[in-house]
């Protein structure tokens, strides 16, 4: 027996090995035991970095990717991925999110999460769900998220309260609070997904009444305009139309408490939010899926359009919208959320089924393409305009007539993916034969968390109502059995 | 019946079953096919061979791990440091030993004795200080403390602050 075994007998891939089956928190602390471990650790090939990695986050060369031009640099693509850093950046991110002290990364910080919510492995590949199915990264941020003091910081810049603002309305947060703060009049008994999580977070939260704060802002006619295309928009710093995310939180918002209100059966098909929705494919494939004529062009559905939608959509009585945009009551002004609160105002609620198909005939004029000016971005050529049309069926409450729906999607080369829908219906409407709608998708590429937006007057007249909507994909039809 | 000799000149008949958890023996054996020859294995002495023999008896008939699951690394997903009980407490040896088993499971090509040797070793080290560690394995601090607080500052991103 030559000498005594100890740990520096061991061959440094075995400790490789060993150490991989540690926390990064533990490798760290073992790599400032001596000189000879901590250049193992930090000098090392990336396969202890990349197990670690691996280990708390999905494999970000698995994530989706967006199409490149065919003759884009290869070298990009195989490009080694550098775990050691990566996996260090996120632990400083953490530390970032959760510090109390205000921090000037913190933009960075959130555009990580972000980014770390968008490299969330794919709920399904093309073949169908993925056999390894759980994400890494859904779970992960699921676990930091809810204790880090930004939620309801009110220090925030702008871009930090957009990107805030997304964070908030993916994991349904804001709306879990005012849920468990204010005692709905409603007997709905739907729990919170995670009651704890909540009221960890509620005994933070100091505004009252977020219900009231969305409806707010969501039915205040000034911020529909020709310049942010009367939809979820906001002109940014560098003049550029760009996505308002705030807006976006605040629809999910007032959609969300308006469908938690409704007791209908289809209240069952409303997604209840986690980042879980976000994932890219994760939206229910279409098994009534709408017969393409073979002879037709096939155009590529990059978008999941084909099928049944499930759209909700919200709207104030119009005198009460109108009292609330431009009446003052004795001294209050007008546009305040005080307004919801004093009065009990009740939104109406409709819940519409959409069945659209896509159309393949490039001279097809029926259906019109989304405003481009002022732009959102650059369209990507990989992704080309879809545009579709199908039908509109409305349930509960009066209006059940069937409607016409036509409309376009986009991919922008920011990765923005934006719905245009005009809706006509044939003469019965209750202001206008005709709305038209901008709305975004909420997540990754065909997530099941699907779309918000707004509608208005496709005319865009003054005066026009204008109120929030969501749809997402449903695996079949809605009505039928409840119609 | 397979016989191997240890680096002490030990002999131990075995069954092959039991002989063939580990990869190497299982390949010799594929090579040189049935003959009575004894097998050498000049990496292993005759007790800590015994302790593998015991772990590999218990575990006999339990399907091999596959042959480029080690190469599939990016999937290993399942990476978990649970330790079944029997394993637990068949580990549960003085830390010479416990190396031991992991060279001689590592020449031996058998993971899944190697894996509960490393995932030993991790959970020693697991929640520990710098220090903690060193006391541990008899690790000799040679940092200067200048260097040893530049190196703290540096791992300040695995900390909770």
């Amino acid at each position: 027996m030559p000498g005594l075994t100890t740990l520096h007998t061991i061959p440094s891939e075995i400790l490789d090995h060993t150490l991989i089956f540690c926390r990064p928190q533990d490798v760290s602390r073992f790599s400032q035991t001596c000189k000879k471990y901590l250049d193992l650790v930090y000098n090392g090939d990336q396969f202890l970095w990349r197990g670690l990695f691996l280990s708390i986050w999905d494999d970000p060369r698995r994530a989706w990717n967006p199409r490149k031009m065919v003759n884009s640099d290869p070298l990009k693509i195989t490009q080694e991925y550098n775990w050691k850093d990566s996996l260090i950046y996120r632990f400083k991110t953490l530390q970032v999110i959760h510090s109390t002290e205000e921090d000037w990364s913190l933009t960075d910080a959130l555009e990580t999460l972000l980014l770390i919510l968008s490299e969330s492995l794919p709920y399904e590949d093309e073949v169908g769900p993925s056999l390894n199915n759980i994400s890494y990264n859904i779970i992960w941020l699921e676990k930091i998220i809810p204790d880090s003091p930004f939620l309801t910081s009110h220090t925030l810049d702008t871009s930090q309260r957009q990107l805030r603002a997304q964070l908030r309305m993916y994991l349904g947060l804001s709306f879990q609070l005012d849920s468990h703060s204010s005692s709905s009049s409603s007997p709905s008994t739907a729990s919170s997904p995670n009651p704890r999580r909540s009221a960890r977070l509620n005994s933070r939260w100091t505004r009252t009444s977020i219900r009231s704060e969305s409806r707010c802002f969501v039915y205040d006619l000034r911020n529909y305009v020709s310049k942010t295309l009367w939809g979820p928009y906001r002109i940014n710093v560098e003049g550029q139309l760009v996505v308002n995310w705030e807006h976006i939180e605040h629809i999910a918002n007032v959609i969300q408490f308006n469908m938690k209100e409704i007791n209908a059966p289809w209240n069952l098909l409303c997604p209840i939010y986690s980042l879980e929705l976000t994932r890219p494919f994760s939206a229910p494939r279409a098994e009534n899926r709408i017969e393409i004529d073979p002879s037709e062009f096939v155009v590529d559905d990059w978008a999941g359009i084909e099928g049944t939608w499930a759209r909700f959509i919200s709207f104030m009585d119009y005198r009460e919208l109108f009292a609330f945009n431009f009446v003052q009551f004795g001294s209050h002004p007008t546009r305040q959320p005080s307004f919801f609160d004093d009065h009990q105002i009740e939104e109406a609620a409709r819940l519409i089924e959409m069945q659209v198909k896509i159309i393949s005939d490039p001279l097809d004029t029926s259906v019109p393409f989304a405003p481009s000016i002022p732009s959102l971005g650059e369209e990507d050529p990989n992704y080309p305009p879809i545009r579709f049309k199908g039908t509109a069926r409305g349930t509960g409450g009066v209006q059940t007539n069937n409607a016409e729906v036509r409309g376009s999607v986009y991919r922008y080369k920011n990765g923005l993916i934006r719905y245009f829908i005009v809706t006509y219906y044939d003469g019965v409407g209750q202001w206008r034969t005709a709305f038209s709608a901008e709305g975004v998708q909420l997540g990754g590429i065909q997530s099941a968390m699907g779309i918000a937006g707004i509608w208005t007057g496709a005319d865009h007249d003054d005066g026009d109502p204008a109120g929030p909507f969501m749809m997402w994909k449903v695996s079949k039809p809605v009505l039928g059995s409840s119609s | 019946m397979v016989l191997l000799v240890t680096s002490d000149n030990e002999q131990f008949v075995v069954d092959k079953d039991v002989a063939e958890r580990s990869v190497l023996i299982k390949n010799m054996l594929e090579d040189v096919g049935e003959s009575d020859q004894p097998i050498p294995l000049p990496n292993v002495s005759s007790s800590v061979l015994k302790k593998v023999l015991e772990y590999c008896e218990h575990h006999r008939g339990e399907p091999l791990p596959a042959a480029d699951a080690d190469q599939n690394q990016d999937d290993s997903r399942k990476r978990t440091t649970d330790i079944s009980e029997w394993d637990q407490k068949f580990i549960t040896v003085d830390q010479e030993m416990l190396f031991e088993i992991i060279l001689a499971a590592n020449y031996l090509d058998i993971k899944p004795l190697l894996d509960v040797g490393c995932k030993t070793v991790a959970n020693m080290i697991k929640g520990k200080t710098p220090e903690e560690i060193r006391k541990l394995f008899n690790i000799v601090n040679d940092f200067t403390p200048e260097e040893e607080a530049q190196i703290k500052k540096e791992n300040e991103w695995a900390e909770d602050r």
